[in-house]
């Protein structure tokens, strides 16, 4: 049965995710109709980042039913705001570029307020927390630099910042501008380093391609490698939260891929497996949602090397069981929990699960995040980190 | 309100131009606000620290527009500006 898992309220913000931006709002009015509680409605849209897309949605549904209009007037007040947070963040991502660029740091933007403008077709509906700039690893450190010279803060102590442990511990880091809603977030990698990746750095930098942004000339991923980067975002976190799962269908929808070169990429990084449960995952989920709720224009139809891809992940017991534990997480907006959970989704999606156990080993036998926060401001060893991570560790159990 | 006045961006705003436009967020109040290209483009001369009047001799030079017009359009618009607390009026010559 289509979407069994799912009830009808997380039917309906699942269908707000997968809708085109082109599509009627009256059309989804049936799919409101069905769900039974407005307050879930809007809980399951908050815990998926989709309320911009909801109120959206919900304009002609609401109908005259006053619980109905009091979660639309509560959603449009809160994409209101995300509206103009999304400008200044799109104001900020072109500044932030301008910056790096302008220290001959090659970075480019792939999420926020530029994924909706450029592929989603909603510019300023979309809820962005902070703003995802990718740069190279060896240039983690000039990034870092440049943008605290901008005025940004890190959450790091500044010989945290400069240490070399910086990029190992971890594959990103926010830097906030004090007194402000506005947030980088700079990635040197695209998950942690014991997560396997559909795409490298350098492969993104490979791809891209120069697109128009607000008026200015701005590098986007190529096609592919924005796939596979979205590919990558959805997979680290377990799949969790629907918006990546629309994310997907709206690349699909958009752009025509070469699928050999997706699958060549992806299995070259060790990541093959994860795009072959994402492309399941859409799908299934897209064709499920147009069957169940009459709604053909929420399908991504998939081109028939896509459909092998995604056709293999169904047959694999390892990544159908991926594709199901996802699929649960995304009916009951479940998190992974802890790094143990985080270490056996990592094992379970990898292509190569004795390289991802590697990686994990090597990640726990190095300072973490917490450990890198307790530097003195003088610096330390590197022995005295290692021991100050290994006594946490040990500590921690 | 008089052209003659120089006003000031308080801290407690922070803009930044979004294409030919700006947005601006009031981080007091945690309210955005939207300038339209015109707007901005006054917005952009306050920021660099120019009166009302400077400000409006510059924009003169680049619009085809009456100076009664222009004038008090700007004026309008500062006043505006000044009743959401995004600038504040300041003496001439003031500290």
């Amino acid at each position: 049965m289509a979407l069994e898992e799912f009830d009808p309220e997380h039917q309906a913000v699942l269908a707000c995710a997968l809708a085109p931006a082109d599509l009627e709002p009256a059309a989804l009015s049936p799919t409101f109709a069905q769900a039974r509680s407005w307050k879930k409605v809007e809980a399951v849209a908050r815990l998926n980042q989709l309320r911009p897309q909801v109120a959206a949605c919900l304009v002609s549904a609401a109908g005259t039913c006053e619980e109905g209009l009091r979660l639309l007037e509560s959603l449009e007040a809160t994409a209101r705001v995300h509206r103009g947070h999304a400008m200044m963040m799109a104001g900020e991502v072109l500044r932030a570029l301008e910056l790096l660029r302008a220290a001959g740091i090659r970075a480019v933007a792939f999420k926020g307020p530029a994924f909706a403008a450029l592929v989603d077709g909603r510019p300023g509906q979309r809820e962005s927390g902070d703003l995802d700039i990718l740069v190279s690893p060896e240039d983690a450190f000039a990034s870092v630099d440049c943008l605290l010279r901008a005025g940004y803060q890190g959450a790091l102590p500044l010989a945290a910042l400069r240490s070399r442990w910086l990029t190992l511990a971890t594959n990103e880091l926010g830097l906030e501008l004090p007194g402000s809603p506005v947030m980088v977030e700079l990635h040197w990698r695209l998950a942690p380093r014991w997560s396997s990746v559909a795409i490298g750095v350098e492969d993104v930098f490979d791809s891209l391609v120069p697109r128009d942004y607000l008026g200015t000339t701005i590098s986007w991923p190529g096609p592919e490698a924005l796939f596979l980067i979205h590919v990558v975002d959805g997979m680290k976190a377990g799949g969790c939260g629907m918006r990546w799962v629309g994310d997907l269908a709206a690349i699909l929808r958009r752009e025509r891929l070469d699928w050999q070169q997706v699958s060549a990429t992806a299995r070259r990084n060790g990541g093959l497996a994860s795009v072959e449960i994402a492309l399941a995952l859409v799908e299934d989920l897209a064709s499920e949602a147009c069957a169940a709720l009459r709604l053909p224009a929420l399908a991504a139809p998939l081109p028939p090397e896509a459909r092998s891809m995604a056709a293999s992940a169904r047959r694999r017991p390892r990544a159908s069981r991926a594709l199901h534990a996802i699929r649960k997480r995304l009916a009951t907006d479940e998190r992974l929990a802890g790094a143990r959970e985080h270490f056996a989704w990592a094992l379970r999606a990898a292509d190569d699960p004795l390289k991802a156990a590697a990686a994990i080993a090597g990640y726990l036998a190095g300072p973490a995040v917490a450990d890198l926060k307790s530097i003195p401001a003088e610096g330390i060893s590197d022995f005295g980190l290692r021991l100050r991570a290994a006594r946490r560790r040990l500590e921690a159990r | 309100m008089k052209l003659s006045d120089k006003v000031t961006v308080p801290a407690h705003v922070m803009s930044r131009q979004v294409g030919e436009e700006y947005v601006m967020l009031d981080l007091a109040q945690g309210v955005y606000f939207g300038l339209d290209p015109v707007g901005a483009r006054l917005w952009q001369l306050l920021c660099e620290g120019m009166s009302l009047e400077r400000a409006c001799a510059a924009m003169l030079g680049e619009y085809d527009v009456p100076r009664a017009q222009l004038e008090s359009d700007v004026l309008r618009l500062a006043e505006e500006l000044a009743a959401q607390g995004l600038i504040e009026i300041g003496n001439p010559g003031g500290p």
